[in-house]
This record gives structure tokens, C-alpha cells and sequence, in this order.
């Protein structure tokens, strides 16, 4: 089960710069790869292969880009509340996430600022795991609603 | 999938044919449907339920289920992996997939940048579709190859109003594995022996 109220708002107002988000932890075991795949529907053999993989040059299996923009999205959903719409989501792959290490999705509000009548917050958004440090650094820009609007 | 010698590999002529160059305009083979998004959210662990639960998603915002956004919509604007079709770059027989057809001396791909603007929810029933174009290829090296080829790609992503509901750029890189730079390289140790 979740600790997280998905009902609740978050408010543009009651957001600051420099406000962390804890996000959460995943650990990359063989389960985890096979819902990686199943989710994705990424079949490149270097996600699900490790023969593959190390014929690739890599060291064993890692982790495919839709399973990286889901953990960090739902970081952003998971933090955005009710009415939160996440704009705008970009990120690097500068390290990979490999199978048996554990991977951390975790942000900081970064700006507060208002386009027109929108209402937002950027952020920078990081995955990292627990041998390589961070390996997807990102950015986002979250919509938030207004209080009495 | 078009392999090329990395000696007779011609990036200016690459570019010239592919920069620019609309490489799909697929549609969904199915409309928007809850099982897919639900097994997008169980790989990540993702329990809200305006992407999971029906009856609390018709109470909220979006009046029904939307897909996250972080599901790339890609997989309900094309026909998906199976069945293979060669439109859908999925057949066997065709298998350029990682390089969307552009010519690359390597077929081993890894993304390297991702960047999404999400402009519209999309909701479970929608019919989405795509057009996708080359927006660049150029070569850089990498550590395991030297002739690595980087293609980046811009995809916007429509619904059934033909409404703009997301954008795409993203970087892929291609390379050779370890086997097939050791053998284009003992091609060329050979052809400069035989010159």
C-alpha cells in the first residue's frame, strides 16, 4: 500500500524553492526486469539478455528508457497532487542502472514562477543507484493549481 | 538492417538523404486502453488511481482514466511490437528499428536524451497517431566505438481531433559491438595490406 494521499492538492503557494522530494526505491531484481519489459513492451535484447548485454559491451542488463521515464514521472505524479499536470520531463542518460543494483527517484524544486494564468515549478530530478551514483539526471516543469481558483 | 564498413561509410551523404526526412506517420493500432496503462504503472510501482481506478478518475480532473505521462505515447500512436509488420519497422526481416532506417555501421542502440512536453491529457478510448521525423545524425565517438552514429529524432503525438497532445525529441545513439569493430577493423588492417 501507499502512504500517499493522491486525493490531496498541492498548491502553487505552499510549494518554496528548494524543497526537497524524497521520491522512492526500487530494487533491480529479476522480477523488476521482467516488469521493466512487460511494461514497456521493449524488447531490445540488451534490457532482458545478459548474453546479449555482454556481447553489447555492457556489463550486464540495464534498464530501457521507458522504464527510466516512468520512474521519474511517477516521481513527478506522485509529488504533483490531484490537479498537478507535469508540462514538460527531459532527461540524460548519463549511467546505466543495472540489474542488482537499487535505484532512488528523488527532486528539488529548483523555481516558482507564472506563465500567463499557469502557475508553475520547476525542478531538477535525478535517478541514481547505489553503485554508480546518479545516472539520469533530468529536469521538469510542473503546473500546480492556485489556492481559491 | 543497413550495415556499413565504416571506411566506405559517407556521413555527408547520410545527412543529406535523412536530416529532415518524415520517417512515420503511424497510427494506434488499438485506442487508449486501461491494461496497458495499468501494467505501465505496476513496473514502477505507481498505485494513483487517475491512472488506475475508473470510478475515482471520472471524479477527478480529467473526467476518466488518462495515461501517465511518463508512458511514452508511442506505444498507443504505433502498431507496437507484435504482431511484426514491416511498417512498423517490427519485422524480423527488417529489423532497423534502433536507427529508423538510417544506414549505421553498428546495430546495437542506447538512448542517450530524452525530453517530453506534455501539451493535453490523453484518456483511455482515445485514438492517438504520430509523425515522427530525423531532426539530425551525426558521428561522435564513444568508448566502445569509434564510428558511433547519433540520430536525433522529433515526434509529435496527435489524437482522434487531430489536437497536438505531446512532443518528443530524443537522441539515440548506435554503435558496433566489440565483435563487429574488431571486424571491420581487421577489413581495413587487410585492405591497406592489399593497397
Amino acid at each position: 500500500m501507499s502512504d500517499i494521499d493522491y486525493m490531496a492538492e498541492r498548491y502553487w503557494e505552499d510549494v518554496s524553492v528548494g524543497d526537497q522530494i524524497a521520491g522512492f526505491e526500487k530494487n533491480l531484481d529479476w522480477t523488476q526486469m521482467v516488469l521493466q519489459v512487460s511494461g514497456s513492451q521493449d524488447w531490445n535484447l540488451v534490457h532482458h539478455d545478459l548474453d546479449y548485454a555482454r556481447d553489447s559491451g555492457m556489463p550486464g542488463i540495464f534498464y530501457n528508457t521507458g522504464w527510466t521515464t516512468g520512474m521519474l514521472g511517477r516521481l513527478l505524479t506522485d509529488w504533483a497532487g490531484r490537479s498537478g499536470w507535469v508540462e514538460k520531463l527531459s532527461f540524460q542518460m548519463r549511467g546505466m542502472n543495472f540489474s542488482g543494483t537499487a535505484v532512488r527517484a528523488h527532486g528539488v524544486v529548483t523555481a516558482k514562477r507564472k506563465d500567463g494564468e499557469h502557475a508553475l515549478v520547476d525542478l531538477d530530478i535525478f535517478l541514481e543507484n547505489d553503485q554508480a551514483g546518479v545516472t539520469s539526471p533530468g529536469k521538469a516543469t510542473v503546473r500546480l493549481p492556485i489556492k481559491d481558483q | 538492417m543497413s550495415l556499413m564498413h565504416p571506411d566506405d561509410y559517407d556521413i555527408h551523404a547520410v545527412r543529406e538523404e535523412w536530416v529532415g526526412k518524415l520517417i512515420s506517420e503511424a497510427r494506434g493500432r488499438y485506442p487508449v486502453e486501461f491494461d496497458a496503462i495499468r501494467r505501465h504503472c505496476h513496473m514502477v510501482g505507481d498505485l494513483n488511481p487517475a491512472f488506475l481506478d475508473p470510478q475515482v478518475a471520472a471524479e477527478g480532473p480529467y473526467g476518466a482514466v488518462i495515461v501517465p505521462p511518463s508512458m511514452l505515447p508511442t506505444y498507443f500512436a504505433s502498431e507496437g511490437p507484435w504482431p511484426p509488420t514491416q511498417s512498423a519497422g517490427t519485422d524480423p526481416e527488417n529489423a532497423a528499428v534502433f536507427s529508423f532506417g538510417v544506414p549505421t555501421p553498428g546495430d546495437r542502440g542506447i538512448n542517450m536524451e530524452v525530453q517530453w512536453e506534455f501539451l493535453a491529457p490523453v484518456r483511455v478510448g482515445d485514438q492517438l497517431r504520430l509523425e515522427l521525423r530525423i531532426a539530425d545524425v551525426f558521428k561522435k565517438p564513444i568508448k566502445l566505438d569509434p564510428d558511433a552514429i547519433w540520430i536525433i529524432t522529433e515526434t509529435t503525438f496527435f489524437n482522434q481531433h487531430s489536437d497536438e497532445v505531446a512532443k518528443w525529441r530524443n537522441t539515440m545513439l548506435i554503435h558496433r559491438s566489440p565483435e563487429q569493430v574488431a571486424r571491420d577493423a581487421e577489413r581495413s588492417v587487410q585492405a591497406g595490406e592489399g593497397a
